[in-house]
C-alpha cells in the first residue's frame, strides 16, 4: 500500500466512524450503551469494585439483553456503535499516558522488570495454550487463547494477525483477568508474597486491566506496577506473537 | 480548553502516524502499538508540558470498558463453539491463569529490587 493510500484509509475509517453519528438509531444506540454503562459502573461500585461485577460483563450482559427484547440482531448493534469501538484506538494509545506517569519504576528496575514481564507474559499463554492443545481444540480457539493476558484493545488486533477470533479474544481476556483479580490475595497470602512491587506487576502482566484495576485498590505502589506490567505485556506480547506465528 | 484540544490532537495524531505506518510497510505489529510508543517518546522527550496536555485523555482510559461493548457482544456469535469445549477452556483460563498469577508474583520477589523507600510502611 503506498503512503496515500495508508493515509484515505485510516482517514476512511476515523471519518466513517464519526459519520455514522448523523443517524438517529445511532444516536438511540449510543446514548442507551452509555446509561447501561453507567448504571453498570454504579453497581459495580456500590458492591465495593467485586470483580466478577466488572462494568464490561455488566454492560454486555445489559445490553445483550436489551437487544433481545427490542429484537436487534448484534451485527445491526455493531454497525450503529461503530464509534464506540473506533475510540477504543485512541484509548489504547492513551496507555502511553500512565506508563509515562510511572516510568520511575521502569527506570529503577531496568532490565529485572522486562526479564520478570517476559517471564508471566510467556508462562500465562503457554499453560493455557498447553491446556487447549491437549483436548484437541480448534486452531482458532488454541491462537486466541494466546493472547489472553494482554489487555484487549492489543489481544483484539493481535489475534487478528494469528488467524484468532477477535470477539473470542475480547471474552478471554476479561475472564482471565477476573479470574486473576478474584485469585490474586488468597494467592499471594498462600505463597507469602508480600512485596507490593511483585503483586502488583505479577497481577498487571497476567490479569492485564482488570488485575491492575484490583491492584490500584490494594495500594499505590501496587496500582502503579500493575500498570507497568500491562503496558509492558502489551507490548511485548503485540510484538512477538504476530512475528512469530502471523 | 485550548491544552485538552491539543492533547486530543496530540492523541489521534500518534493513533494515526502509527496506523498509516503499518499499511504502507506492512508491518506484523499492531498500529496501535507503534502509535503508544510515538506518544510514550513525545511524554519522555517533552516531559512535564505535554504530560499536562495529554491528561485531558484520561477519561479514556478510565472508561475503556465502554468501548469494548460492542466486540464483546460478539460473543453471542460463537456459543457453540464456546459450549463444546467448556473443559478446556476452563483449565485454559481458570486454573492455568492462577498457577500463572502464582509462579508470575514468586518469580517477581526473587527477581525485582525491593526498594524500601517506595513502600508506605
Amino acid at each position: 500500500m503506498t503512503l496515500i493510500d495508508a493515509i484515505q484509509t485510516v482517514w476512511g475509517d476515523m471519518t466513517s466512524a464519526f459519520a455514522t453519528v448523523a443517524d438517529v438509531n445511532t444516536l438511540v444506540w449510543l446514548a442507551t450503551t452509555v446509561m447501561v454503562y453507567a448504571l453498570s459502573l454504579q453497581i459495580f461500585r456500590y458492591c465495593g469494585g467485586q470483580p466478577l461485577l466488572h462494568p464490561l460483563i455488566l454492560t454486555t450482559a445489559g445490553m445483550a439483553g436489551v437487544l433481545a427484547i427490542i429484537g436487534v440482531e448484534i451485527d445491526s448493534y455493531q454497525s450503529y456503535a461503530q464509534l464506540l469501538h473506533w475510540l477504543l484506538g485512541p484509548a489504547t494509545v492513551a496507555l502511553a499516558l500512565p506508563l509515562y506517569n510511572n516510568w520511575h519504576f521502569v527506570k529503577m528496575q531496568g532490565w529485572r522488570l522486562l526479564i520478570a514481564v517476559m517471564a508471566g507474559g510467556i508462562v500465562a499463554p503457554l499453560l493455557a495454550w498447553i491446556a487447549l492443545v491437549s483436548f484437541n481444540t480448534p486452531l482458532s480457539l488454541e491462537m486466541t487463547m494466546l493472547a489472553k493476558s494482554i489487555t484487549t484493545p492489543f489481544a483484539m488486533e493481535t489475534v487478528n494477525k494469528i488467524q484468532g477470533v477477535p470477539a473470542l479474544a475480547a471474552v478471554f481476556v476479561i475472564t482471565t483477568g477476573i479470574v486473576g483479580a478474584m485469585a490474586s490475595q488468597s494467592v499471594f497470602r498462600l505463597l507469602r508474597v508480600d512485596d507490593k512491587q511483585a503483586q502488583g506487576l505479577a497481577l498487571g502482566t497476567v490479569a492485564h486491566a482488570v488485575g491492575t484495576a484490583k491492584a490500584i485498590q490494594m495500594n499505590e505502589t501496587t496500582g502503579a506496577m500493575a500498570t507497568v506490567g500491562l503496558c509492558v505485556n502489551g507490548i511485548m506480547t503485540s510484538i512477538i506473537l504476530p512475528i512469530t506465528l502471523g | 480548553m485550548k491544552s485538552t484540544i491539543l492533547g486530543w490532537f496530540l492523541l489521534v495524531l500518534c493513533y494515526f502516524i502509527g496506523n498509516v505506518l503499518v499499511l504502507t510497510f506492512s508491518l506484523p505489529i499492531p498500529g496501535l502499538l507503534i502509535g503508544l510508543v510515538l506518544l510514550l517518546l513525545l511524554l519522555l522527550i517533552r516531559g512535564r508540558d505535554s504530560a499536562n496536555l495529554t491528561h485531558s485523555v484520561q477519561p479514556l482510559l478510565k472508561h475503556m470498558s465502554l468501548f469494548f461493548v460492542p466486540a464483546t457482544l460478539g460473543v453471542g456469535l460463537y456459543w457453540h463453539l464456546l459450549w463444546a469445549h467448556w473443559l478446556p477452556l476452563l483449565l485454559a483460563i481458570v486454573v492455568s491463569t492462577i498457577i500463572s498469577l502464582s509462579l508470575s508474583a514468586k518469580f517477581n520477589m526473587f527477581i525485582l529490587k525491593t526498594e524500601r523507600t517506595y513502600d508506605a510502611d
